[in-house]
């Protein structure tokens, strides 16, 4: 009776498809739910790494509490979203004019394509060095282009300077990041049919009205997307700050993904590091299920 | 006729072609510059002396260009060089074997893995499917950086620090969802005329996957795969953790030490980091259109 019960449950294609499940389920739970839960029980202790005879304790929301209120978290956050402001500021009209271009047609449009992606698949690592031998303090080539200029005669320390370090980060996470704005940007015009452009010319508008007046108003998904994906780079920002500045100078570059690192692994406060870890996943979960709200509409409307 | 049409409005013939097209022209070089003028130093610091280098300005044009700093990064040693050692150089060839490894091991597991539960998610239907479903977006979405302090802690205690295997594994884990979210889109375009009637044909469930599903869905699986290996060649935060020795490093970290250390060797600093970026790079070239496929889907993960 039992047997005949289960028969009924899964039939024998079923189980083929339980048995093809399982090992990503196995690697998934394992690896990214039950650490999931592990941080947020964490987050809740203090684990005095650095003084183990303290053992373990139970400090409820204080390690959020002290997150929050935490002074150099705030400028880490401040930094964040100048970082990202930076990104959408610059980025969403760059990305536009180059998805603009790239939808016309002209000789060697693919390897133009094809050269845009380089930046977004270079390693994160490696920009750093590319950027490091731009703003080298004395043998950088914006030094070089400068001074063969005119513009300046000796070279300055582009990146030792707090009010200015952050800008130049921002910019170097910029370069890396055009490439996928602007193919969103293009995917978003290739869908905007070509008649449309005809009847604008008919009605007598310019080509800058068909961008003011047709193009920007149906890419606005688009740009609620790129500007979703460059808050969320913004705070998870890691490899760029490691490389080139360390946070540094005087924390004039400390961003929260770089933070949340030291104060897990350089500071090794494991109880705060988990609070401050939910905390930004928190922001970019709910940032990430507002963009894809936006990307399945997308879908379901076309 | 036509020719006459042509030369009797000379002056509306212009600004109407030419200008657009001059515009575009200055567009496209706008572009050009502000994507491969960063690249192209690096390029050239790989193949500068010192000498070109260390002057203000730095020659520009190398001529000839030296590439003998690919061949001792690659097959040489430290020589009169004080800055390097053999053992550095030992170090870099170690982290691109490593790499090399790890991205293909990566690949090849999630591949494996990626396209059996894809396959079950796209064709077979479970009472619970969709809340599965759910946990793979969930798990998608969660910010690497939560998983670290657990991850860090349990493999610890497993004794499985700085072991290739163990950063194969974590990264498994990280693409793993992405994988099958991918395939299983891709599945779902296939006709299942053609997996019934092999089923009737008396095909088992392992063989319609294996011989009539697998060979026909190649461009999806490649698509994947290309993503995948250019993800786990950039990976940099979690080997950084990971990973401590020379014989266990990722060339991505390797880079982010040699601008650490601030060697005074730019051009074999470049000339790694040229080597560092050579696969994803030679990736987005030949397989554009691969890689593409996965960029919006994939754009959400941090």
């Amino acid at each position: 009776m039992k047997a005949s019960v289960r028969k009924s449950r899964f039939s024998s294609r079923q189980k083929f498809g339980l048995l093809l499940i399982a090992p990503s389920f196995i690697i998934i739970l394992g690896l990214m739910l039950y650490p999931l839960l592990y941080s947020l029980g964490i987050s809740f202790f203090n684990l005095h790494i650095t003084a183990p005879w303290l053992g373990t304790t139970f400090v409820g929301l204080k390690n959020y509490l002290s997150v929050i209120t935490d002074p150099d978290m705030h400028s880490a956050l401040e930094h964040t979203l100048i970082l990202a402001a930076v990104g959408i500021g610059l980025g969403i009209p760059i990305s536009l004019l180059f998805a603009i271009i790239l939808n016309r047609k002209f000789p060697l449009r693919g390897l133009v394509r094809g050269i845009l992606i380089i930046p977004w698949v270079i390693p994160g690592s490696v920009q750093g060095l590319l950027w490091s031998r731009i703003f080298d303090p004395h043998y950088g080539a914006l030094n070089g282009i400068l001074i063969q200029w005119g513009i300046i005669t000796d070279p300055v320390a582009w990146l030792l300077d707090p009010t200015r370090a952050l800008l130049f980060i921002a910019f170097a996470s910029l370069w890396g990041a055009v490439p996928m704005m602007s193919l969103l940007y293009l995917s978003g015009l290739q869908s905007i049919p070509e008649e449309l452009f005809d009847a604008s010319r008919v009605d007598g508008a310019s080509f800058w009205g068909y961008i003011r007046y047709i193009v920007i108003p149906l890419l606005l998904p688009i740009t609620l997307i790129n500007l979703v994906l460059r808050t969320i780079d913004a705070f998870t920002m890691f490899d760029l700050v490691y490389v080139l500045t360390g946070g540094g100078p005087a924390g004039a570059t400390q961003v929260t993904g770089y933070y949340l690192y030291q104060a897990a692994f350089t500071k090794l406060n494991y109880g705060y590091a988990s609070a401050l870890a939910w905390l930004i996943a928190i922001t970019v979960t709910l940032l990430a299920i507002f963009y894809s709200r936006f990307t399945l509409k997308e879908e379901t409307a076309s | 006729m036509s020719v006459q049409t042509q030369t009797q409005h000379p002056r509306r013939f212009l600004p109407k072609r030419i200008g657009p097209n001059l515009l575009l022209l200055i567009a496209i070089l706008f572009m050009l510059v502000f994507i491969l003028a960063p690249i192209a130093w690096l390029l050239i610091s790989s193949v500068s002396t010192s000498k070109d280098l260390l002057q203000m300005p730095p020659n520009w044009l190398p001529w000839p260009p030296d590439f003998s700093r690919y061949r001792q990064l690659l097959f040489g040693s430290a020589g009169q060089n004080t800055t390097l050692t053999d053992f550095t150089l030992q170090a870099f060839r170690y982290s691109l074997r490593n790499s090399l490894i790890i991205a293909a091991s990566v690949t090849l597991t999630a591949l494996v893995f990626g396209s059996m539960a894809g396959y079950a998610f796209a064709r077979i239907k479970f009472p619970f499917g969709n809340k599965l479903i759910y946990v793979l977006l969930i798990s998608q979405m969660i910010p690497v950086a939560v998983l670290l302090i657990p991850l860090y802690i349990t493999i610890g205690n497993l004794g499985q620090l700085d072991k290739l295997s163990t950063v194969i594994v974590l990264l498994v884990s990280i693409h793993l969802p992405f994988v099958i979210w991918m395939l299983r889109g891709y599945f779902q375009t296939l006709p299942a005329e053609m997996e019934e009637a092999a089923l009737v044909d008396g095909a088992t469930n392992f063989q319609v996957l294996t011989k009539v599903i697998l060979p026909v869905s190649l461009p999806g699986l490649f698509s994947a795969a290309a993503y995948t290996f250019m993800q786990s060649w950039n990976a940099f935060m979690i080997p950084l953790i990971f990973t401590s020795s020379d014989t266990t490093r990722s060339v991505t970290v390797a880079i982010a030490m040699f601008v650490g250390r601030h060697y005074t060797d730019y051009s074999l600093m470049s000339a790694a980091g040229v080597l560092a970026s050579l696969p994803p790079v030679l990736l987005a070239i030949f397989f554009q259109r691969y890689l593409l496929a996965g960029l919006t889907a994939g754009a959400v993960k941090g």
